[in-house]
C-alpha cells in the first residue's frame, strides 16, 4: 500500500466537519495493483465506507462475504474504476477478486 | 513459424525469475483448524475409506490417488455408481496454499470442499447424517474423533476438518527444478533451462503458472472448445468468467495427463500447442491468451522443462487403514 492514499478516518477526531461531507473527503481509498490490493488487513468504524480502485491494466470482479455471512458480488470493475462499500455491520468483511482470488483483503469494523 | 533471435535473459534478470519459485519452508494451517497429529491420521483414514459414498464403492482417494499424483489418471472423473463425471478430477497436491476450491472456486476453504463430493449425488453420493451414524458405530472412528477433537462430537464439522488436515499435508515433494533453484546447476539439463525462460518471458506462461505451485490460483477462460461455462455459473454477469476454470498448478504435471478441466488434451506437448494457436476466440477469452510466436525449439524447450517439475514421491497407493471393525 500505500498509505498516501489511505487516510484513516479517526486520524483527525474532534475536527468539526458536517458528517456526509467529512466521509466523502476522507473516504478512505485502497488500491489494487499487480493483482495485490494496496492492504491486506484495515481496521474501520461501523458504518463508514471504503473505496476500492483498480489501479491495475486488468478487470478485477469484488467478491464481499459480510460479517453475518452473506455474500455479495459488486461485479466488473475495469481498469481505472472506483467503487465503494459501506461497512454497515460490525465484524470482519472479506474482500476478495473472483477471477484473482488470491487478491484479498480482510476489514474489521469496530 | 518464425525464427526471430531474441536475447537471452542476463544473470541478473535469470536469478529475479528463480527467486519467485523458491519452495515455502513450512505448511500454512488455520486459526480454525490447527495441525494435530491425531487429527492428521483421522483425516487420512476417512480420506481412504469407503464409508464416505453411499454405496461403499468410492473413497476420496477413488478420484484423488497418490499413483496417479492425487488425480486419477482419467479424462474426467467417475462417481459411485460407475457414472462418469463432467470434469477432471484435480490433483490435491499442494492445497494447503489454495485460495478457493473446485474448478470453478465455488467452495472457499478445504473444510468447505471436503464435505462437497460426500453429497454429491452424481459423485459419492453419501449422506452426511448417515456417515455420521455410520462413524458413531465404529469403535475404532470414535477413539480417533476423540483424540483429533476432545470433547467434540463427531459431526461433518469435524469430518471436513480432519479431512482438510490430511490433504494440507500432501506437498508434493522436491523436484529436479527445485534443486536447480537452490543451485545446483547439474539438477536439469539445457533444454529445461531455456524452456524456464520461455515459460517466464515469451511463452508468458507464468501470467498464470506463477509461483513455486505454477498457480496464482486466479480463473481463465483459456480457449477451450467446452460448453462448460465453469465459474461463470458461479459469478453470473461478468463476461470474462465464461467458460474460465481455476488454473492449476504445474507441479508433477507430466504425471497427471490428460490435461485441461475435460481431460481433452493428452499429452504436454499438445497442450503448449493449445496455447500457441490452438485457443477458440471468443469474448470471454483470457487477455492473458494471445498467439504465441514460439519455435519449433522453444515448445520442446517447455515440455522439458514442465517435467522437471515432477518430484519422485512415494507411489504407495495407500496405507493399511483397517479400523479392525466390520462395515456397518
Amino acid at each position: 500500500m500505500t498509505f498516501r492514499k489511505f487516510v484513516i478516518l479517526t486520524a483527525v477526531g474532534g475536527i468539526a466537519i458536517a458528517g456526509a461531507a467529512y466521509a466523502e473527503v476522507h473516504k478512505p481509498i485502497i488500491g489494487q495493483k499487480n493483482k495485490v490490493f494496496s492492504l491486506q488487513e484495515v481496521n474501520m468504524p461501523q458504518g463508514a465506507t471504503i473505496r476500492v480502485e483498480n489501479d491495475d491494466n486488468i478487470v478485477h470482479t469484488l467478491l464481499i462475504t459480510k460479517p453475518d455471512g452473506i455474500r455479495s458480488d459488486l461485479g466488473l470493475q475495469k481498469p481505472g474504476e472506483q467503487l465503494d462499500i459501506t461497512l454497515e455491520q460490525l465484524g470482519d468483511y472479506m474482500v476478495r477478486c473472483g477471477i484473482h482470488p488470491a487478491m484479498k483483503m480482510v476489514v474489521h469494523t469496530r | 513459424m518464425a525464427c526471430a533471435a531474441r536475447a537471452e535473459p542476463t544473470q541478473a534478470e535469470l536469478q529475479a525469475m528463480k527467486a519467485s519459485y523458491e519452495r515455502p519452508k513450512v505448511v500454512p494451517f488455520p486459526k480454525n483448524n490447527p495441525f494435530s497429529p491425531a487429527k492428521l491420521a483421522l483425516g487420512q483414514q476417512l480420506f481412504y475409506d469407503t464409508r464416505l459414498s453411499g454405496n461403499g464403492a468410492m473413497s476420496c482417494a477413488s478420484c484423488h490417488n497418490q499413483p496417479h499424483a492425487w488425480g486419477d489418471g482419467l479424462p474426467t472423473g467417475v462417481g459411485s455408481k460407475g457414472n462418469r463425471l463432467g470434469r477432471r478430477s484435480p490433483t490435491i497436491l499442494n492445497l494447503a496454499w489454495a485460495e478457493l476450491l473446485f474448478w470453478d472456486g465455488r467452495a472457499d476453504t478445504l473444510e468447505d470442499q471436503a464435505l462437497g463430493p460426500i453429497q454429491n449425488p452424481d459423485e459419492m453420493n453419501q449422506t452426511l447424517p448417515a456417515l455420521v451414524a455410520d462413524l458413531n458405530k465404529t469403535p475404532a472412528y470414535k477413539k480417533a474423533f476423540a483424540a483429533a477433537f476432545p470433547g467434540e462430537a463427531i459431526a461433518p464439522d469435524t469430518i471436513a476438518k480432519a479431512i482438510a488436515t490430511f490433504e494440507r499435508t500432501v506437498v508434493s515433494g522436491t523436484a529436479p527444478f527445485d534443486r536447480w533453484i537452490e543451485g545446483d546447476e547439474s539438477a536439469i539439463d539445457a533444454s529445461a533451462k531455456r524452456g524456464f525462460v520461455v515459460f517466464n518471458t515469451t511463452g508468458h506462461c507464468a501470467a498464470c503458472h506463477s509461483s513455486w505451485r505454477f498457480t496464482d490460483d486466479s480463473f481463465q477462460d483459456i480457449g477451450m472448445r467446452s460448453s462448460d461455462k465453469g465459474r461463470g455459473a458461479v459469478i453470473e454477469g461478468v463476461a470474462q468468467l465464461s467458460f474460465a476454470f481455476k488454473t492449476p498448478g504445474l507441479r508433477n504435471v507430466a504425471e497427471r495427463a490428460p490435461y485441461m478441466h475435460d481431460g481433452s488434451i493428452a499429452t504436454l506437448d499438445d497442450v503448449v500447442a493449445h496455447y500457441v494457436d490452438g485457443f477458440v476466440r471468443r469474448p470471454s477469452l483470457s487477455p492473458e491468451i494471445h498467439i504465441l510466436p514460439l519455435t519449433e525449439r522453444d515448445r520442446a524447450d517447455l515440455v522439458a522443462f514442465l517435467k522437471t517439475l515432477s518430484s519422485p514421491d512415494s507411489k504407495a497407493s495407500g496405507p493399511n487403514l483397517s479400523t479392525g471393525d466390520k462395515k456397518s
